[in-house]
């Protein structure tokens, strides 16, 4: 990392108007109420998500660095990189095994996620689907991003109480949707306990808000439950549930094949269309994977979010 | 990490890396070539990877950008090129301009879709970069910033140049068509 190099969050406060606008569009920081601005740079960015992410390595390509990889000597120098990463900032939340689950949950499900939007521009020249994997994977990102001990979590959650977040719910999407009209007392029964709501930015033309809970029995867990305004740019159909899951194997790596639904390393993205919004509910524990999907009243049938 | 897992995640990130080669170098002899490198110095330097942070896939992102613009320096055009590019870039003001307001989503996709194509391509490859971790990878301007190895404040500054260019470049064909605002 050179010395240029500066990985501090945003300060809203010293943004110009357009950039602003355009990091509110982006979901890197909180607010805004140019709804317009907001969306036309929504619909950009999935364009170029189109645009830009079409065709993969040919498959010539694809057979030399495997054999690269299997012949390659490891001499085990970092002779090369000098990776960027070394410096990720670590939250007390991460030193608990707990969170390290979590940490590997994240990993695994954006990996297998950015697979599935791979293949999904490739396939949906008419960016339906790639607005969906644009999507998923901004939800995963954005969970990682906002666990309850993080500074982002005290900035972007404005909504604590349910009160508060019925208000915020009416200004964001403009209703109350069905998902809020649990009663958090009874959320509270199932294991859950209601953190906040806040504005956020999920790919699309749609407002967006992301609520986070807590998971009681897990303790350090938490879930999201993103609720995104339906703007019929995602085909999904009423009455269903849309899960995509990924497993964490014994090492830490990835393993991306469909896990059985009574895997313990199962972790899952669950969405679905009601009543005018697109949720997308991820549970990053085995423990609550299934569980939240009926506590939450996702549909219970299902098909997979990405087909293979 | 095994060695075998390793390979299997870092081929999972292939056609990702592929991508970023080809908008980086834009031919496809010079774009296997520098997905081969990648590969190549990910392998032997397998050992020091840990997943953390941004994962395999910034890793290789990094190590393609390294390789991409080392090759730039040894290449006739001069060794300063990247240098000056990133302190030109730091001096550059903050973006000002606010986006446009119009829906697009009444135009005529074909027609925007082949508009911007040749907009991306009359980008600089730093802004094509950039352009492609945020529209098609969806990376975070802080994941960007550690691909990239600059400031976030750079990665708006270049986002908000590739993104001014092609609304512009939208602007035109929306007169061209008469699409509504």
């Amino acid at each position: 990392m050179n010395e240029h190099t500066n990985h501090h969050d945003l300060d809203p406060g010293t943004l110009s108007e357009g950039a602003r606008i355009r990091a509110q569009a982006d979901g890197e920081i909180l607010g805004g109420n140019d709804d317009s601005r907001i969306a036309f740079e929504g619909e950009l960015r999935g364009a170029v998500g189109r645009v830009m992410g079409a065709g993969g390595a040919p498959e010539a390509l694809r057979a030399s660095v495997v054999s690269i990889l299997r012949e390659t000597e490891i001499d085990g120098r970092a002779e090369v990189v000098h990776t960027a990463m070394g410096d990720t900032t670590r939250r007390s939340f991460w030193s608990g095994a707990a969170g390290w689950l979590a940490v590997a949950a994240v990993l695994a499900l954006s990996a297998s996620l950015l697979i599935m939007s791979t293949s999904q521009t490739q396939t949906a020249p008419g960016g339906v689907s790639g607005v969906l994997a644009q999507a998923a994977n901004f939800v995963v990102g954005e969970h990682d991003e906002c666990d309850v001990y993080s500074e982002r979590f005290v900035n972007k959650f404005n909504a604590k109480s349910e009160s508060e977040a019925t208000r915020a719910a009416i200004e964001i999407l403009h209703r109350v949707p069905g998902v809020m009209s649990l009663p958090i007392d009874g959320l509270h029964e199932a294991g859950y306990e209601f953190s906040g709501l806040g504005r956020c930015g999920v790919p699309g033309r749609g407002a967006s808000a992301h609520l986070i809970y807590e998971n009681k029995n897990v303790p350090g867990l938490t879930l999201s439950l993103f609720v995104q305004v339906d703007t019929g740019d995602i085909d999904l159909e009423e009455g269903k549930s849309y899960v995509h899951r990924a497993k964490v194997g014994s090492t830490g790596c990835i393993a991306l094949a469909p896990t059985a639904d009574e895997d313990e390393d199962a972790r899952s993205l669950v969405v679905w269309r009601e009543d005018g919004y697109i949720y997308y509910l991820f549970a990053p524990h085995a423990a609550c994977c299934e569980k939240a999907k009926a506590d939450f009243h996702a549909p219970q049938q299902e098909l997979p979010l990405f087909e293979a | 990490m095994e060695r075998e897992a390793f390979e299997k995640l870092a081929l999972e990130h292939m056609d990702a890396v592929y991508r970023m080669a080809m908008q980086l170098a834009k031919h496809p002899d010079r774009a296997n070539d520098l997905v081969q490198e990648t590969y190549l110095k990910a392998i032997r330097s397998s050992k020091g990877f840990e997943e953390r942070g941004g994962g395999m896939r910034s890793w290789l992102f990094t190590i393609l950008h390294h390789t991409f613009y080392s090759l730039i320096k040894k290449e006739a055009r001069g060794p300063a090129l990247v240098e000056e590019f990133y302190d030109a870039d730091q001096r550059e003001a903050p973006p000002d301009e606010a986006p446009p307001a119009w829906d697009l989503a009444s135009m005529d996709w074909e027609h925007v879709d082949e508009r911007l194509k040749q907009a991306v391509e009359e980008l600089s490859p730093e802004h094509r970069e950039v352009l492609l971790l945020w529209g098609v990878e969806g990376m975070k301007y802080r994941e960007i910033g550690r691909v990239l190895d600059v400031p976030i404040g750079t990665v708006m500054s270049r986002l908000h140049r590739a993104r001014k260019t092609l609304a512009d470049s939208l602007e035109e064909l929306q007169a061209e068509y008469g699409w509504n605002r």
